[in-house]
């Protein structure tokens, strides 16, 4: 059987015009594409604010600037993007990033960042280590001169310059490839967490603080103090408990140790609730994170990392800490004097040397 | 065809196609995780599991009670209140009541939720702006003999000694119950009596259980690195910073000694806290921290019981009957022979509560859960026949 009418065909009207026949494989093939367009452009509005926020999160590759150079340590090179197989090594930054610190004379609004979490992955061996950088450990900076290993950041002016000026400092003092980054500040650990509906974590310890800064959460006064207590034990953190569990040093035996900790366990903690994402709670999870987060991964890796979590196994992460230091101070800072040979002994146990 | 018709079928094929882009929209939106769904009214959920007795529980800051399969609600969410704490012989309720950032105080309740007493006055006094003269007190608990044993952030260092101004640890106090509880009675010592000397700067003592023949059970805090800077095999990777729990029992003679500690009823690397003694006295049920890779975990917590002799202050082998989950909270029935506990229902971080049957037996059944779609906050229920 023909499609349409043939040129003899009686009931074809006189002088009528001709429509060019359009073959029934070619018309099926355009009614899919126009079906395949159509389902496109719905995925494309579901994920419009994941793009939007995407382009403003992502895209900012690693620059490392000219490092002010350790004798005898080689220069960092420009790193490439990963594959999802070979180990890469994830810088995870946290900073306050209100305006207490322009108040106090900071140009940019930033100060440091507070928290500084090296994390090597291993997709083919499922395991994750996490190393967190005392913040006040004194080193070389990459900015020039000394300081504290948490300041160049803020010494760099915040922002994507400020990260790679963290970065260089951290690849020059512990002579390591930092392969991606992801900062985030207070807000966003916040909404991230209140996002994926809080975590669940055992608090290992009553968390008390007579004196914790309350500039988050409608605060006026980024220099106020706030009262905390967080009670041990089992529970389910929505974001700025869990924030405040991370955050809080001023009662705390070992001060900016004990709250490496409790970050490295709400890592853990968060990692196990990603794990349950599905592909539906990424464009919420984007909104969350607008403008609070800033990384380098490339989207493309996004689902990569989320399908590393799943796999990674709670009793394959190792946890490290640095403990090779003595407590020192520089002008009016109290700062940790390091043992670098010890140290690097130690970090490269975990992450390659450079 | 004709040319209507034609027309008639691209149209029909163009509303298709914009319903099937509109369908996958909708299926992505459809997509996100159920398991994030937020609770619901905790009088509108559904209960799986009818348990005996009333279970008085603190659910998002309100105050409820479970009677079948009926849920009350006491007071509503969002009023700050948690860790209820029956009074024997029916006479009411305690319950704190939390200022967030600012305090806490102990209400006496009738077992409808009516305000009878506030028992604390944990406000700073108006003349003092700083946030130290506000208190926290938590884990309110009756002794056998009717006094009140509680968790009190003094002494600290703060106020009375500028320059140890960030010590804010919880201790131990014991009053009749009734007596008015704030900073001065405290710091005065009337009418309490300090029953534990907090570890400085670990948060300090909770869980108070007190003893029929006198005495307490409580919880308190240590690094995992003792004084030499060694940690015991099995917790070799616990960070610098880690902190422990120990089950501790301080017998009654010990009460006046400033600074002494209860022998440990538990090791440090077990890291158990969250003691509950059943009425008898011979069994504890509590929570400890199974160790993963060298470290306390983060995300796990194993329901666990033990026989204890009271006299001897011994407890018997640990038996984990609930692990691989996060539990928390344990309370024993008023018979003494089965266990209520939090723990998150499957794929939903939000605690519910579940009930384990038989626990002080040798074959304990499989644990059950009770509630869905609760926000339960951590504290123990409080649980009456």
């Amino acid at each position: 059987m023909t499609q349409g009418r043939s040129p003899g065909d009686p009931r074809q009207p006189c002088g009528s015009r001709r429509y060019p026949r359009v073959p029934r494989v070619r018309m099926i093939l355009l009614v899919l594409l126009g079906f395949v367009l159509s389902g496109v452009g719905g995925a494309v509005s579901f994920f419009w604010p994941t793009i939007t926020a995407a382009i403003g999160a992502t895209g900012h590759s690693i620059q490392v600037p000219t490092p002010s150079a350790i004798p005898g340590t080689p220069s960092p090179t420009p790193v490439a993007a990963t594959g999802s197989d070979p180990p890469f090594t994830v810088l995870l930054m946290g900073s306050d990033n209100d305006g207490k610190f322009t108040a106090a004379g900071s140009t940019s609004g930033f100060c440091c960042t507070q928290s500084m979490i090296l994390i090597r992955v291993d997709p083919a061996a499922g395991s994750v280590t996490m190393l967190s950088i005392p913040r006040d450990l004194w080193v070389k900076l990459s900015t020039g001169g000394e300081g504290k290993v948490s300041q160049a950041f803020g010494n760099a002016g915040g922002g994507t310059t400020g990260i790679d000026a963290e970065i260089a400092t951290v690849e020059q003092d512990f002579q390591v490839q930092v392969d991606h980054y992801v900062w985030i500040g207070l807000q966003g650990l916040i909404n991230l967490i209140d996002e994926v509906g809080g975590i669940d974590i055992v608090a290992s310890h009553p968390v008390m603080d007579d004196n914790y800064p309350y500039d988050v959460a409608g605060s006026t006064n980024p220099n106020a103090a706030d009262r905390v207590a967080v009670l041990p034990g089992a529970q389910h953190m929505d974001g700025l408990e869990a924030l405040e569990y991370v955050r809080s040093r001023h009662d705390d035996l070992s001060s900016d140790l004990g709250r490496n900790v409790r970050q490295q366990q709400v890592l853990v903690a968060l990692r196990q609730k990603l794990s349950q994402l599905s592909l539906g709670d990424i464009d919420n999870v984007a909104s969350a994170l607008n403008g609070e987060v800033l990384t380098d991964v490339p989207l493309t890796q996004f689902p990569t990392l989320l399908g590393l979590t799943k796999d990674v196994g709670s009793g394959n992460i190792q946890h490290v800490f640095i403990t090779q230091y003595s407590d020192g101070t520089e002008g009016d800072q109290d700062v940790l004097v390091p043992d670098m040979s010890a140290i690097l002994a130690v970090v490269h146990q975990y992450f390659p040397a450079t | 065809m004709s040319r209507s018709r034609k027309l008639v079928t691209a149209l029909v094929l163009l509303a298709l196609m914009a319903g099937f882009g509109a369908g996958v929209n909708r299926y992505l939106a459809s997509r996100d995780s159920s398991a994030f769904a937020p609770p619901k009214d905790p009088t509108q959920t559904f209960v799986k599991l009818i348990v005996p007795g009333t279970v008085y529980f603190a659910d998002d800051g309100g105050l409820f009670a479970l009677t079948g399969t009926k849920i009350t609600q006491l007071q509503a969410e969002g009023g700050g209140w948690t860790q209820p704490v029956a009074i024997p012989n029916g006479a009411g309720l305690l319950a704190v009541k939390v200022t967030a950032n600012y305090y806490s105080d102990l209400y006496q309740l009738g077992l409808n939720g009516s305000l009878e007493q506030q028992l604390s006055d944990d406000a700073g006094q108006v003349t003092v702006t700083q946030l130290g003269a506000d208190d926290w007190l938590y884990y309110p608990a009756i002794g056998p003999d009717g006094n009140l044993y509680f968790s009190y952030d003094w002494p600290k260092g703060g106020v009375e000694d500028p320059g140890n101004g960030y010590q804010v640890d919880l201790s131990i106090w014991e009053t009749t119950l009734g007596t008015h509880i704030d900073r001065t009675t405290i710091e005065k010592g009337e009418g309490m009596t300090q029953v534990s000397w907090a570890n400085y700067y670990t948060g300090g003592d909770v869980s108070p259980v007190p003893l029929a023949g006198g005495g307490l059970i409580y919880a308190d805090y240590e690094l995992a690195y003792g004084d030499t800077g060694q940690l015991s095999t099995p917790l070799a990777s616990a960070g610098p910073g880690t902190e422990v729990s120990q089950i501790r029992m301080d017998p009654k003679p010990l009460y006046n000694t400033a600074g002494s500690d209860g022998p440990a009823l538990t090791q440090p690397q077990d890291d158990c806290a969250q003691p509950a003694l059943n009425p008898a006295q011979t069994e504890i049920a509590m929570i400890c921290t199974p160790v993963l890779d060298g470290a306390p975990s983060s995300t796990e917590s194993d329901l666990v019981v033990a026989t204890f002799d009271a006299a001897t202050g011994t407890l018997g082998p640990l038996d984990r009957l609930v692990t691989g989950t996060l539990a928390a909270s344990p309370t024993w029935s008023p018979d003494g022979t089965d266990l209520l506990y939090l723990a998150p229902e499957a794929g939903d971080g939000y605690f519910q509560l579940w009930y384990l049957q038989g626990a002080a037996t040798a074959t304990p059944s499989r644990p059950k859960q009770v509630t869905t779609d609760l926000d339960l906050d951590g504290s123990a229920p409080a649980w009456t026949s």
